[in-house]
């Protein structure tokens, strides 16, 4: 910690010294009464001089918060002067708020220390800082600045879970949740049959059969669980003219957090596939302690990577399985990467990211008029609307991604499809 | 001409982005400032009475600006030189040109001026300024203007009392006591390195 005088301390001796001497030369008693100013802060600074080795700390050195929280910075001056003040300063930088807005703070040294409160404005891993901290004498004559080490902020994007049913239809576990179409052990009642041999005795229907005279059994529906695939599309990340608007990888990360809670509180297994590199892969589990990892891995999504990396496609797939394509939809690879895990055999349900304002008619202003990008949008998009229209016509639903209740229709009209009619192919 | 209007236009957005207890801490260094400057302009007029009113007003806005800067300094001196020229004439027992009181006046606003120069600097214009550390800086400031004026007055006091009772003798306690203190500030404000 480097300590100084300040420029007020040298104020007061230069004044004071040659006041003092030309008091005395000219004898002069007004000139000792402006002097006196000066050497009342001298005498206070020279009391006030450093003695002890002055220690500052700052916490935390890491934090993991959930999106849209905030984080107090709490700066500490121990063997600080008695009643000396603190200047606080963390740096102010793009996507972070600090309160207060410029995040820097004059306080007095209290032992419950100093706060500036730090608040990302979206999901991701953040460096804040250095900080600079300044302690100053209570006469504003000594002053000791040092800086504080950086700070990793992540914030975990928000996982509200999702509204409507599960969507599964082919579950294809054996233990779980989901009601399937297989008679077994269970809790919802398929229909009320004669007993057979080897029905349960706690099956039988005791009201049914006094009324019928012959032993009748309740026969129940299995509940089984199954396994959910979550596909990234981050090859590229689309920025929205707003700078403050979420990107596609905002809509990706976020529709992932939600669909993984949703179907971890179902006690499916979940995984995540990326197309690209931004995310990375998360193995099948289940769990509330895999649902943390899957948030941590979020978290740390890297913005940064270059777009149009190589596609990773994804490996195998088990028929039945549910699998969610969070993708933008724009890259023809992509879009035929969604239609070979349909053809593989998965319940496939494709998840649109593309932000809500990129290629409409509106966004034309957001660019410069001789660029005409604004016009390429807006070709682009219609492209990939015609896209979307082949991909719903082979029976693959296409959701925009606009929060939690965007899956809700395609999910409940899934499980709807369960117990729908279905012609034999053959016959 | 261009680095002067960037530092011109960097002053204006130091002023924009001023949080308000620092305004309050600024306008007491202006006003403090104006004020001494103006009170001896009328109490002690001088031959160059304008050109000291000028460099003590133009050093007192620096100072807002820049209280960490050498304005200050500049202001106390021109304060200084403006005392010593004008004031002699208060010193001399049939003197019209100033009374102790008048000394004190000024020596109050200098106080003021000198000290809550010294909070500004003590962090950016920028910084909020909490409840906690207000109330230290204006019992602090209360106290400092509180100290200088008693002081004031007893150096008042001993120069009134007649000069056969103290003789010569307050002269070399004064060339004494300003010659310790001042070898005794050097050595101490030798910068130092902790941990």
């Amino acid at each position: 910690m480097h300590l100084s005088h300040t420029p007020a301390l040298l104020r007061s001796l230069v004044a004071a010294a040659v006041l003092g001497v030309v008091a005395v030369m000219v004898q002069r008693v007004d000139v000792v009464v402006l002097m006196v100013p000066f050497v009342v802060h001298l005498a206070w600074g020279w009391r006030s001089r450093p003695h002890v080795d002055l220690v500052v700390e700052s916490r935390p050195k890491a934090v993991v918060i959930p999106e849209g929280e905030s984080v107090s910075m709490v700066t500490h001056a121990t063997h600080a002067w008695r009643s000396a003040l603190v200047t606080l300063q963390w740096p102010v930088r793009p996507g972070i708020s600090l309160d207060p807005d410029s995040g820097t703070v004059l306080d007095a040294a209290v032992p419950e220390g100093v706060r500036v409160a730090v608040q990302p404005e979206r999901w991701g891993r953040y460096d804040v800082g250095p900080g600079t901290v300044a302690v100053c004498d209570p006469s504003g004559s000594w002053r000791a600045s040092t800086t504080t080490p950086r700070v990793t902020v992540t914030v975990r994007p928000t996982s509200s879970s999702l509204e409507g049913g599960s969507g599964v239809a082919h579950p294809i576990g054996i233990v779980g949740m989901h009601r399937s179409r297989r008679r077994g052990d269970g809790s919802d009642l398929a229909e009320v049959r004669e007993f057979r041999p080897g029905d349960r005795l706690r099956r039988i229907n005791w009201r049914v059969t006094s009324r019928l005279g012959a032993l009748h059994v309740n026969s129940t529906l299995t509940e089984r669980d199954t396994d959910v695939l979550i596909v990234a599309d981050t090859l590229v990340d689309i920025v929205p003219a707003r700078p403050e608007a979420p990107t596609s990888l905002d809509a990706t990360v976020r529709a992932i957090a939600a669909i993984s809670r949703h179907y971890g509180g179902f006690g499916d297994r979940v995984a995540i596939h990326d197309l690209g590199r931004r995310i990375g892969h998360v193995r099948p589990g289940t769990g509330p302690r895999h649902a943390r990892m899957v948030l941590n891995v979020l978290s740390r999504a890297n913005r940064d990577v270059p777009d149009w990396d190589r596609l990773r496609p994804v490996g195998t797939v088990t028929s039945g399985m549910l699998v969610f394509f969070c993708s933008p939809l724009l890259e023809r690879e992509s879009q035929d990467e969604l239609v070979r895990l349909r053809r593989l055999g998965a319940e496939v349900i494709g998840v649109d990211t593309l932000p809500e304002g990129v290629g409409q008619f509106g966004d034309i202003r957001s660019f410069r008029r001789d660029t005409f990008l604004g016009e390429a949008w807006m070709i682009r998009r219609m492209e990939r609307d015609e896209a979307l229209a082949r991909l719903r016509s082979i029976g693959i639903p296409v959701t925009p991604w606009r929060g939690t209740s965007s899956l809700a229709s395609v999910l409940l009209s899934m499980e709807a499809a369960r117990s729908a009619p279905r012609r034999v192919p053959g016959r | 001409m261009r680095d002067l209007a960037e530092v011109l236009a960097g002053w204006i957005y130091a002023l924009q982005i001023t949080s308000g207890q620092q305004w309050v801490l600024r306008l007491t260094v202006l006003s403090s400032g104006v004020g001494a400057a103006v009170l001896c302009n009328l109490w002690f007029p001088v031959l160059i009475s304008p050109a000291l009113l000028v460099t003590a007003l133009v050093m007192a806005f620096a100072s807002v600006i820049r209280p960490d800067s050498v304005a200050p300094l500049f202001f106390v001196a021109a304060v200084g030189l403006w005392w010593l020229a004008g004031a002699a004439a208060a010193s001399q027992p049939d003197g019209g040109g100033g009374t102790p009181g008048r000394w004190l006046g000024v020596t109050v606003l200098v106080a003021v001026f000198h000290l809550s120069t010294a909070f500004a600097a003590a962090a950016p214009s920028y910084a909020r300024v909490t409840g906690r550390a207000a109330k230290l800086l204006s019992l602090a400031g209360v106290g400092y203007v509180a100290v200088s004026v008693a002081v004031g007055m007893a150096v008042l006091g001993l120069a009134a009392l007649p000069r056969h009772v103290l003789g010569p003798g307050w002269v070399v306690a004064g060339a004494l006591s300003v010659s310790v203190a001042t070898v005794a500030l050097v050595a101490a404000l030798r910068p130092r390195r902790a941990h």
